[in-house]
């Protein structure tokens, strides 16, 4: 794939989703039935979302970077900045519509979709690597600190990670 | 976005709360990454389109080279078996962090559906519920879920609003 196909793939997600993660279903849709990606592409990119600064969405940035090389994360870039730019063009228009009940209703569709779709893609990368009793312990344990917000990001994967290489036999 | 808040409101005033609030809704709202979005329309505020442009670069430029550069450092060094197994920890915790994600998505249009009556917060967890179990037997793809669901609710939602209009005064407080 070129870095401009996969920059109108970024794009077409990005412009039906909201939040760093919203695109995370379209994308995965879009590569790892084709195998353009792998599953392990996928959960890589969006760890290192999760642990760089910034907006989480910069996960697709990564994901560019692993599948395409540095053009990759250049298109991914582009594609993720162009739709909120947009908004600088339509805000007057927007604020007028934004109320209207079919554009709300749309919205929340949209959002209630995005947000019930990121939890098969999950379950499937998880199902990819094989389950077992220790990576479900550890799902419910990371979901459970991420719950609460105490524990930084940062701090949940690491201790994961240092199971993960504890129990590597 | 509480960093911005407090920057942009109280350290440096240049805008009042409200007009923060609504820049806020109208980017919870817009496609895309909604903290972009917020920056740009602070920038915008405070010094014109060259003011969202730096603002723009201010937040993602350093981001994305170092998000690049973990991802270039962690290719280095994929094949180590120290890292396989860390993978092998992360990949549960990753999942489990992005349930956390996939509720805290939900959250506010369910609450918006909510504020609706009992029948919208029914038909908001039906959306919810359904595309997921849609996405999971194969049978249809994401991009085709969401432009049904956004349509199916925005036929609701006006539907609802135009015959059944005291449904708005029911508001559970």
């Amino acid at each position: 794939m070129t870095p401009m196909a996969f920059f109108l793939y970024v794009l077409r997600a990005a412009l039906l989703s909201s939040g760093g993660f919203g695109n995370v279903s379209s994308l995965h849709d879009s590569f790892v039935p084709r195998g353009m990606a792998t599953d392990a592409q996928f959960v890589q990119a969006l760890t290192v979302g999760q642990l760089s600064p910034g907006p989480n969405g910069l996960w697709v940035v990564s994901l560019g970077y692993l599948m395409l090389g540095p053009w990759g994360s250049v298109a991914a870039f582009v594609g993720i900045m162009i739709p909120p730019i947009l908004i600088i063009g339509i805000e007057r228009l927007y604020s007028r519509v934004q109320h209207h009940p079919a554009v709300e209703g749309f919205i929340r569709g949209l959002n209630l979709a995005v947000a019930g779709m990121f939890v098969p893609i999950l379950l499937k990368l998880l199902q990819g690597s094989g389950i077992d009793e220790l990576k479900v312990a550890l799902v419910v344990a990371a979901f459970i600190l991420g719950w609460f917000q105490r524990i930084p990001v940062v701090v949940v994967i690491g201790l994961c990670a240092a199971i993960g290489i504890l129990t590597n036999r | 976005m509480t960093l911005i808040r407090r920057s942009a409101v109280q350290t440096h005033a240049w805008m009042s709360e409200e007009e923060f609030n609504r820049s806020w809704a109208l980017c919870q709202m817009t496609p895309g990454i909604n903290l972009i979005a917020l920056t740009i329309l602070v920038g915008k505020k405070v010094a014109g389109f060259r003011g969202a442009v730096i603002c723009l670069l201010g937040l993602l430029f350093p981001s994305a080279l170092i998000t690049i550069l973990i991802t270039a450092g962690f290719l280095l060094i994929r094949d180590l078996p120290t890292v396989k197994g860390a993978l092998k920890g992360i990949l549960p915790a990753t999942v489990g962090l992005g349930l956390v994600t996939a509720c805290q998505m939900a959250q506010q249009p369910i609450l918006a559906s909510w504020k609706r009556g009992a029948w919208q917060t029914l038909f908001g967890a039906f959306l919810l519920v359904g595309s997921a179990l849609l996405l999971w037997s194969g049978k249809a793809s994401v991009i085709v879920v969401l432009l049904v669901a956004g349509a199916i609710a925005a036929l609701e939602n006006w539907v609802v609003d135009r015959f059944w209009p005291s449904q708005e005064s029911e508001v559970p407080q």
